[in-house]
């Protein structure tokens, strides 16, 4: 313990350094303008400064590239909210109650939750990573492929939950998103599903064309058919700031998807994804009235946007404490650790305490810097959706062309995401939800390749899945949450008959 | 709007260029197309290459990404781009030495690309962890001879550079293991080190050693980081052909900017601060100029076909 509190004061000494402060905060700008441009990220933000970090110092290289990495997760909610386009994965699900709240003229309430729940998360994963780093890594490399699956299946029957209308219609959504997710190349071998022979489809879809077509665009067109009012909401602003209501409904959703978010980050592959799932539905279900969600409840903010910047610093725990890195972000830290001759795992605390904990001081510095920065542009941003949407429509639809074209440098990820536009624009008439049908797209090719792997190592043998504790663990959870789905509708057929 | 004016100074500075240039080589951006995604080993060994490569050729180098389809969207933009020697591929082996033998039909042929320079290696290792019961590679293969297909492996993908290579050591050591695919080296890691997979095949860079114990380097000669570990060679069981690559350019480039080309490369290869990114991320290699790299690429493409025919992979 008071070896933790000479590294945190260490640390500090380093990320309080006048260059480093600069670094730090140029990382989190620089990061918040990546996050709120859809379609591009941190891995070609990092991958593009890479020569600059060869001549820096290696606490102050990665401790601007940390900052980048969680100055997007900040950055990505505000697209989210404002305009329905989800630049990436971890930032989904805040689309469904962040757009409503500002469709009900609570855009700054749902930008502001965003901003502190984010600093709230980010000081507890700091926190979590200085005091219990080493053994929340030994919980990432405890999880088997079979648990995985276990844990990915979870968050897709949970995702039912997601749907406001019907359960049928849900399904349907997830089974048609996971087709969308099984076009390409087989995750284990060269041969190559539902490509149709065409080349730009061997990759599969990517996430960007098939959310910002989704979401974004139908969105736009929908707004543009029922042209109420000359701006893109047709309603007022309303209040910048939460009000005593949001802030009673949202502490506890941001603390528990804060440490929903510090758990599932550690977990290698997708951890920020699955976090912010995980956090919306527990949300949901904890909840006394989960029929507001989906129309812009605030804790549908709170949650995923703690749980996904909690997530993105917690993972770089495996990278710090085992030397494994948790995803590309992670891999492109690792390359900047070894051009400084740097090895990260075990020993790195001891042989070089000022990287390990200046970079983790710097988290927290860095975080404060985020939110300083973010809520004073909040006013702005909620502005953006004063102007007519004659001028801001085709920017947006510019933006989302140069994210998807930006992700591969194809113009087939342009025509991709076009004709996922109408397509959503189907199904919005329809009053299908493209909600569950992306968590489908997004699940079930992992759970897909952890079943497999899981198959792989057992020689085929399915009991792998229930010997494993945790796994068994999940699967249970499984039977309860289909159970209590099943529940209400089979009580009502009973009441029914015996009415007759 | 920044961003338009900006792309509107863009424009204007390359079409000075082009018209006080026309004659010169480079008149305009030189692109490095690399098949993989920003941050990966070869992306990063392409970024420190470029680096000196603009001051030796003299011109602005942009290094661009178009990863997917097993490298093969990035070859054929390549293929089909002007052949004037501003639009060349940053990469390894695989999309002209193994793709052909998998796919019948390929968005380029392999007679549209002339390669450059040899320029890095990707080499395997095999990794196993620290208590593993398989102290040798000796033992691992009396363990597979034992119980043919029981002991596991993970790599990167079936029918992958890694797998083709590791399967003709396992033929020619009469014995058979079970291959589980990780998309992922970063889920492989932990499955090996907590026990749940016998031992991997890994490139370099993709593990930290320790805490991984490896047995064995597929390679003929001892890799300069892993000085006291063996290569399959000296244990038997020769690995030709791994994955190695470089610069290549559309084959109906003028001869002179190639020459200019390949000229620039060796001298950007020989560049410290190139020599010391391939050492760190172990890709460091002996230079080949064009001659002997396309004599490399051949070799390496009948033994990848033999590799083919022998695993039986479906060709699509």
């Amino acid at each position: 313990m008071e070896q933790v509190f000479d590294g945190l004061l260490l640390g500090a000494g380093v990320a309080l350094q006048p260059t480093n402060l600069l670094y730090c905060f140029l990382g989190v700008l620089l990061g918040t303008l990546v996050g709120v441009l859809p379609g591009i990220g941190p891995v070609p933000t990092i991958a593009l400064l890479l020569p600059v970090t060869y001549g820096l110092p290696p606490s102050t290289a990665l401790i601007t590239a940390a900052g980048i990495y969680y100055g997007a997760q900040y950055g990505g909610s505000t697209t989210s909210i404002l305009c329905n386009l989800p630049g990436e994965a971890s930032s989904l699900i805040t689309c469904i109650d962040g757009h409503g709240m500002a469709r009900k003229g609570e855009a700054g309430a749902a930008l502001a939750i965003a901003a502190v729940g984010s600093f709230v998360a980010g000081t507890a994963a700091t926190v979590a990573i200085a005091f219990v780093g080493p053994p929340l890594a030994k919980v990432a490399s405890a999880f088997s492929a079979a648990d995985y699956f276990s844990l990915i299946l979870l968050g897709l029957i949970g995702s039912v939950v997601l749907a406001r209308g019907s359960v049928v219609k849900a399904i349907a959504m997830i089974v048609l998103g996971a087709l969308f997710g099984m076009v390409g190349a087989d995750p284990t071998s060269v041969q190559e599903r539902l490509t149709f022979g065409i080349p730009a489809l061997q990759d599969g879809i990517g996430f960007v064309p098939i959310a910002m077509g989704l979401f974004g665009i139908a969105e736009i067109m929908v707004n543009i058919e029922r042209a109420t009012g000359r701006t893109m909401l047709g309603a007022t602003i309303g209040r910048l700031w939460p009000s005593r209501e949001h802030w009673r409904r949202s502490w506890r959703a941001i603390l528990r998807g804060s440490g929903i978010g510090t758990v599932l980050g550690v977990l290698p592959g997708g951890g920020a994804v699955l976090a912010s799932f995980a956090a919306y539905l527990a949300e949901k279900r904890v909840s006394r009235t989960p029929e507001r969600f989906g129309t812009g409840a605030v804790e549908g903010v709170a949650a995923p946007e703690s749980a996904n910047n909690a997530a993105a610093q917690s993972s770089f725990i495996p990278l710090l404490t085992l030397g494994i890195p948790a995803n590309p972000v992670m891999a492109l830290m690792l390359a900047i650790l070894l051009i400084q001759n740097i090895v990260p795992g075990p020993a790195l605390v001891t042989t070089r305490p000022d990287v390990f904990w200046g970079v983790i001081a710097s988290m927290w510095v860095g975080n404060l810097m985020l939110l300083v920065l973010n809520l004073p542009l909040i006013g702005l941003w909620v502005r953006l959706l004063g102007v007519p949407y004659r001028y801001l429509f085709p920017a947006i639809l510019v933006f989302c062309c140069i994210g998807a074209y930006s992700t591969g440098g194809n113009v087939s990820e342009i025509w991709i995401m076009l004709a996922f536009a109408a397509f959503g624009y189907a199904l919005l008439k329809l009053k299908f939800e493209p909600a569950p049908m992306l968590l489908g797209y997004v699940l079930a090719p992992l759970m897909e390749e952890h079943f497999r792997r899981a198959l792989g190592l057992s020689h085929g043998d399915f009991s792998v899945f229930v010997t494993s504790p945790i796994s068994a663990v999940f699967l249970a959870l499984c039977a309860a949450l289909i159970a209590a789905l099943a529940w209400p509708a089979w009580r009502r057929r009973r009441e029914t008959a015996f009415r007759e | 709007m920044i961003a338009p004016r900006l792309l509107g100074l863009a424009l204007t500075a390359s079409v000075w260029a082009g018209t006080a240039a026309a004659e010169k080589f480079p008149s305009r951006p030189i692109q490095l197309i690399v098949p993989f995604t920003a941050g990966n080993v070869v992306d990063i060994n392409a970024r420190a290459f470029a680096e000196v490569f603009r001051s030796e050729i003299g011109g602005t180098v942009v290094v661009v990404n178009r990863d997917g389809a097993a490298g093969m969207i990035a070859m054929g933009a390549v293929a089909n781009a002007a052949p004037d020697g501003h639009t060349l591929f940053f990469g390894p082996n695989g999309q002209l030495t193994l793709q052909p033998h998998l796919r019948k039909s390929l968005p380029y042929k392999v007679e549209q690309i002339a390669p450059i320079c040899l320029t890095f290696e990707s080499p395997f290792a095999i990794a196993v962890r620290p208590d593993s019961p398989h102290k040798t590679f000796a033992d691992l293969v009396e363990a597979g001879r034992k119980n043919p297909g029981k002991v596991s492996y993970g790599l990167s993908g079936i029918g992958s550079v890694p797998h083709l290579l590791f399967h003709m050591v396992a033929v020619r050591a009469k014995t058979e293991f079970n291959a589980v695919a990780y998309k992922n080296y970063s889920l492989l890691a932990p499955d090996i080190l907590e026990g749940r997979i016998d031992f991997g095949v890994m490139a370099f860079g993709s593990f930290q050693s320790p805490p991984m114990k490896l047995l064995a380097v597929l390679r003929e000669k001892r890799h300069p980081r892993y000085k006291d570990v063996p290569t399959s060679t000296e244990l038997g069981f020769p690995a030709e052909s791994g994955a190695f690559g470089g610069l290549y350019a559309p084959a109906a480039t003028p001869k002179p900017i190639l020459a200019q080309l390949e000229a620039a490369c060796e001298r950007t290869f020989k560049a410290a601060s190139v020599q010391k990114m391939l050492d760190d991320t172990g890709a460091g290699t002996e230079y080949e100029g064009s001659a002997g790299f396309a004599r490399r690429l051949a070799a390496d493409s009948a033994n990848k076909a033999e590799a083919v025919r022998l695993l039986d992979l479906k060709v699509q």
